[in-house]
């Protein structure tokens, strides 16, 4: 298996945050958004142009919840994607919610005050980040109510909830994310960054 | 089985074409997002004050996705959510795309061009319609594209990607989608809007 990636991109840590603790193995071929020919190359394989994408055989996998729940499938033993209904869908929900709501609002923040400087020269527009901000407050507080009473988003154990949910938070720094507010998410984080996962797929910037 | 929803929701409409597809009865419970009352008893069983909500006993999820995948685990003999691996993960796949990228472009549309004037009696705002349309033209592309050479979104028949995708079409006409240079996506709507399932969950407006 291949997988096209980069390692600034907080969807492709989910995929490596997955697949290191799933012990599953493939061929990282690094991707430079910066560069036509890579561009080039990904978007032979998505057509949303986007990283990170799976490549198993003749299946071409793109969405990183998607390949998470692919390679847990395709573990056998593993415990971080239940097969209990109700606990998949509970890990499933919290997968869809990220990327509806927690993963975007991040993402306005993460291209204002990270990426837009590099790729427009332009600095952070106000507006922009009041609204990222905005719908950043409303999801951390669902989840820091959430984890009030947890360890882990659902059940006693690390599952693709917690990777898929933790991931954007690599930019916390970096992109000035305000969560000063939520005591019990930013414990849950340090509890992810202790993690082997986590510690094996961080990156140097 | 409740099912907190709204007959204008397209986010509940996704759960209720599963549900009418799978055969599934739901007692449905209509939560009108206007009522301080109704929105207490919906902040009560989900902290994202969203519809729609399952109640199946002492499980209740929310994310309309998550819900429909529910369903179809816990129907015997159904085939929209596929068992094998890779049909599987690729209706996955599909079911985050809409969540990440399509729905929530369409979204900016319908409420600019429908719900703010009901809901803040504004008129709509010419930069949020603009990046509407922009994102709303990324992901048509892509879907066009992948529509131009299959009838479905995986396989050969309607699976809960269709479901998913497809959904906040209802408000094409009354969002004034600009969807007119995307025929393959436009046959395929024509198609899902023939089906049992679209014909019976579609609300009087």
């Amino acid at each position: 298996m291949q997988l096209y990636y980069n390692p600034y991109s907080s969807n492709t840590r989910r995929v490596l945050l997955a697949a290191a603790h799933l012990g599953v193995e493939f061929d990282l071929v690094k991707m430079d958004l910066g560069s036509q020919d890579d561009r080039r190359r990904i978007g032979e394989v998505n057509a949303n142009g986007k990283i990170p994408v799976l490549i198993d055989g003749d299946f071409v996998l793109w969405e990183s919840c998607a390949i998470m729940q692919y390679l847990a499938d395709g573990t056998p033993g593993q415990t971080v994607w239940p097969q209990e209904r109700r606990a998949r869908a509970d890990v499933s929900r919290w997968m869809f919610w990220a990327c509806q709501h927690f993963a975007p609002a991040i993402g306005v923040l993460t291209w204002e005050y990270i990426w837009k400087k590099y790729v427009t020269g332009q600095d952070a527009d106000p507006k922009e980040v009041a609204r990222g901000e905005a719908d950043l407050a409303e999801a951390a507080r669902v989840l820091d109510q959430h984890l009030s009473t947890r360890q882990w988003l659902v059940g006693g154990g690390v599952t693709l909830a917690d990777y898929a949910v933790a991931a954007p938070l690599m930019y916390k720094e970096k992109a000035h994310l305000p969560l000063d507010a939520y005591p019990h998410l930013l414990a849950w984080f340090e509890r992810i960054q202790a993690l082997p996962a986590w510690q094996r797929t961080a990156h140097e910037w | 089985m409740q099912l907190y929803h709204h007959p204008f929701s397209p986010s509940a409409r996704r759960v209720l074409m599963a549900a009418d597809h799978l055969g599934v009865a739901l007692d449905l419970v209509e939560i009108n997002l206007a009522s301080p009352d109704d929105r207490r008893r919906l902040e009560e069983l989900n902290a994202n004050s969203r519809i729609p909500v399952l109640v199946d006993g002492a499980l209740v999820l929310s994310e309309s996705c998550a819900i429909m995948q529910y369903l179809a685990d816990r129907t015997p003999g159904q085939a929209v959510y596929p068992h094998d691996l890779a049909a599987r993960a690729d209706v996955n796949r599909w079911m985050f795309w809409t969540c990440q990228h399509f729905a929530p472009a369409l979204g900016v549309y319908g409420w600019e061009n429908m719900m703010k004037k009901m809901v803040a009696g504004e008129d709509a705002d010419p930069v949020e319609l603009a990046r509407g349309a922009r994102d709303i033209a990324r992901a048509a592309v892509v879907i066009d594209r992948h529509l131009a050479t299959r009838r479905w979104l995986v396989g050969d028949a309607v699976t809960l990607a269709d479901y998913a995708v497809v959904a906040p079409l209802m408000y094409k006409e009354q969002a004034r989608l600009p969807l007119d240079d995307y025929p393959h996506l436009l046959a395929w709507f024509a198609r899902v809007q023939e089906l049992p399932a679209w014909q019976r969950t579609t609300p009087a407006w």
